[in-house]
């Protein structure tokens, strides 16, 4: 199968064959009542009546089955026209989007890098990964886009060569054309195969993408462990799926944790001789594994709780794939959205702990944002935002663990990947592009920085606060166009001012300051002064004001702070 | 030998013959078998194949569109051929049935 050949599918062909065999169906089924009038009479007895008999309900099996399969293929033909219209307008997207990004893709799949862009010699070597890294990612998505014409070429073929073959079941117990017609049409659909092995966002996309809408409710029905934590797909479904789990999750969790307390007090009931003391023992393994268990329980009762307010969608529930359970709650519409952000919390944030209150501090966040768009004549516009606590975040007890080290960035690595991961996963997944805010705030800035290192598609912003460090001393190397990566240091944070993870974020280069003290707006409004490490979103403050500035897209409203007074 | 009716004939020694309906149900296969022979299922396969060239759809349907015109003309010919075994059956029991009673009424 070529992708030449996929173009020339022509889902309207496809419909007219549906009607056409319709027309069958219509002929065929109109004879029901002559069948039945066509069976020897019961009263009919002797050796010829039951030879009769015999014959007349071989031939009426034949012509059930040919109903069967006509009723069987119908509705996989409609299936077919609409995915291969999917597939259409998929490769449409692809098309265009390859256009913007300075590749075009010949109808045989053939990509073309058409940029002439003057590069100077120190940039070629990144300027050359981009690009590669922009040809990958075309490259997938075409080949996602073949899988799924091939998926459904194959699995069509399949009905139709059993179809030819008398294979298509009509029923143990079915008489009449009408029920063998019922009984076909419920074998007719499509195959569905899990996503393909995801490399990137974008494959994920297309994956669904090239689905028709009948198909996404089946997968969101059948499977929504397919989808709920899939970067790609929209937000909306990752909701919708995350929100069908989550009573599955807490049963089998309270099971669970039934069950391991029954074996805790088997262990703990048992007698033990005098001389014997439990005081000072290890916990046993029993203790442990309840503990774990309470832990991620604990950490869906605060999922639960961040979703009790407005538009809050789940768009990331894994509770036990990690060595901590994984949450991101949004608040707006972020498949809509004209402004979008992704804030990344960081040491001892927890689900269990932190997700509730986070997801409040980023709900006024929002308001903030909006309000700002409102009073500034952008009234059209609307923001949305994200909890992103999809890491290992460090805790105070992961202080010797190399991986989970606030002292380490081998966390905000591996976390800035999957961050990544989900930031491009918003951009493919939209119809539009959004304005798209990356924030960090303490160890979640570093994770951050290394996020936006990795990132295939455009981040608009960054805003990262109380940093240690973004994972670089260049800030050429965030895939954030110049001017737009921001910090705030509040006075008395030690931690913006560590520098531990590349060089001090307020004094690279590139970088621009935003205040966090006193201010006065033009109409009048005191803004508030944050100290210490943790408020920078407190409501009121100069720093949420400027956060929220950026992210709403209003930067020129910004109160900034002055190079030299660094 | 008639029914009361005069519609049937009754069992004598492991038979009884319906002969109205027997030749009801030979005249609805007949129309059964007309039907059947008036559907063209190649006509939608060969559009599919057209519609989606390249792969094994396009291959499949050829086959489809064979085994099916096979199989519609095997079908209309086998109700044809059944029609007319019940058509014929009713007329040769009543067939049968008129000459027996003749034969065997008084004074003939």
């Amino acid at each position: 199968m070529s992708l030449a050949q996929v173009r020339r599918w022509d889902p309207a062909a496809v419909e007219t064959a549906f009607t056409q065999l319709g027309t069958a169906r219509e002929q065929l089924l109109n004879l029901d009542f002559d069948l039945t009038q066509a069976r020897p009479p019961d009263t009919w007895l002797g050796k010829t009546a039951d030879i009769a008999r015999v014959e007349h309900e071989r031939l009426a099996e034949q012509l059930r089955r040919n109903v069967a399969a006509i009723a069987a293929l119908r509705p996989t033909l409609a299936d077919t026209t609409d995915a291969i219209t999917a597939l259409h307008r998929d490769l449409d997207l692809i098309d265009t989007d390859a256009a913007h990004t300075g590749f075009s893709v010949t109808p045989t799949g053939t990509i073309t890098d058409t940029t002439h862009t003057a590069v100077a010699p120190d940039q070629l070597d990144t300027y050359r990964q981009q690009r590669a890294t922009g040809q990958t990612a075309i490259v997938s998505r075409l080949e996602s886009v073949l899988h799924r014409a091939d998926e459904i070429d194959t699995t069509l073929a399949d009905l139709l060569h059993r179809a030819a073959t008398g294979q298509i079941d009509d029923g143990a117990t079915t008489t009449t054309l009408a029920g063998a017609d019922t009984v076909g049409a419920a074998a007719a659909q499509l195959h569905i195969s899990p996503p393909p092995p995801v490399t990137i966002p974008a494959v994920a996309t297309a994956w669904w993408n090239g689905m028709t809408p009948a198909e996404h409710d089946r997968v969101l029905a059948e499977h929504p462990d397919w989808v709920g934590n899939l970067d790609g797909i929209p937000a909306t479904t990752r909701d919708q799926a995350n929100r069908a789990r989550l009573p599955g999750e807490i049963t089998r969790l309270d099971t669970e944790i039934a069950a391991a307390q029954v074996a805790l007090d088997r262990v703990q009931n048992v007698d033990l001789p005098p001389w014997v003391s439990r005081e000072g023992d290890v916990p046993p393994p029993e203790a442990q594994t309840l503990y774990k268990l309470q832990s991620q329980r604990d950490a869906l009762t605060a999922i639960e709780q961040s979703l009790n307010g407005p538009d809050r969608k789940l768009l990331l529930l894994d509770i036990d794939g990690h060595v901590s359970p994984r949450a991101a709650v949004a608040v707006g519409d972020i498949d809509t959205a004209t402004h979008v952000a992704v804030f990344t919390p960081g040491f001892t944030t927890t689900v269990a702990q932190g997700l509730p209150g986070v997801t409040n501090d980023i709900a006024a966040l929002r308001q903030t944002a909006q309000l700002q768009l409102l009073k500034s004549d952008h009234p059209g516009e609307s923001v949305a935002a994200v909890t992103w606590i999809g890491y290992d975040v460090p805790q105070w007890d992961t202080l010797d663990e190399h991986d989970r080290s606030v002292l380490g960035s081998a966390a905000a690595q591996h976390g800035g990947a999957d961050l990544a991961h989900f930031y491009d996963g918003i951009n493919t997944s939209r119809t539009t592009d959004p304005h798209l805010t990356a924030l960090g705030h303490s160890y979640g800035s570093t994770t951050t920085g290394y996020a936006l290192q990795h990132t295939t598609t455009p981040i608009d912003d960054a805003v990262v606060f109380g940093s240690p460090g973004l994972g670089t001393s260049d800030v050429t190397d965030l895939h954030v166009p110049a001017g737009h990566t921001a910090a705030l240091r509040a006075n008395l944070d030690p931690v913006a001012s560590f520098g531990a993870f590349g060089q001090k974020v307020s004094t690279m280069d590139g970088v621009v300051d935003l205040s966090t003290t006193d201010h006065t707006l033009p109409n009048g409004v005191l803004l508030n002064e944050v100290t210490g490490h943790s408020d920078y979103l407190t409501p009121g403050s100069t720093s949420q004001y400027n956060i929220a500035a950026t992210i709403n897209g209003l930067t020129d409203r910004r109160i900034t702070i002055p190079r030299e007074w660094r | 030998m008639a029914a009361g009716s005069g519609r049937s004939l009754r069992r004598v020694d492991g038979f009884q013959v319906p002969v109205v309906a027997l030749t009801t149900a030979g005249q609805a296969s007949g129309a059964v078998a007309d039907g059947v022979r008036a559907v063209d299922l190649a006509v939608p396969m060969t559009t599919l194949a057209a519609a989606m060239p390249g792969g094994a759809v396009a291959q499949a349907c050829n086959d489809v569109a064979a085994a099916w015109s096979q199989a519609i003309t095997t079908l209309a010919d086998g109700m044809r051929h059944h029609s007319t075994a019940l058509t014929d059956s009713a007329h040769t029991y009543r067939q049968v049935d008129a000459n027996d009673a003749a034969a065997l009424t008084p004074g003939r």
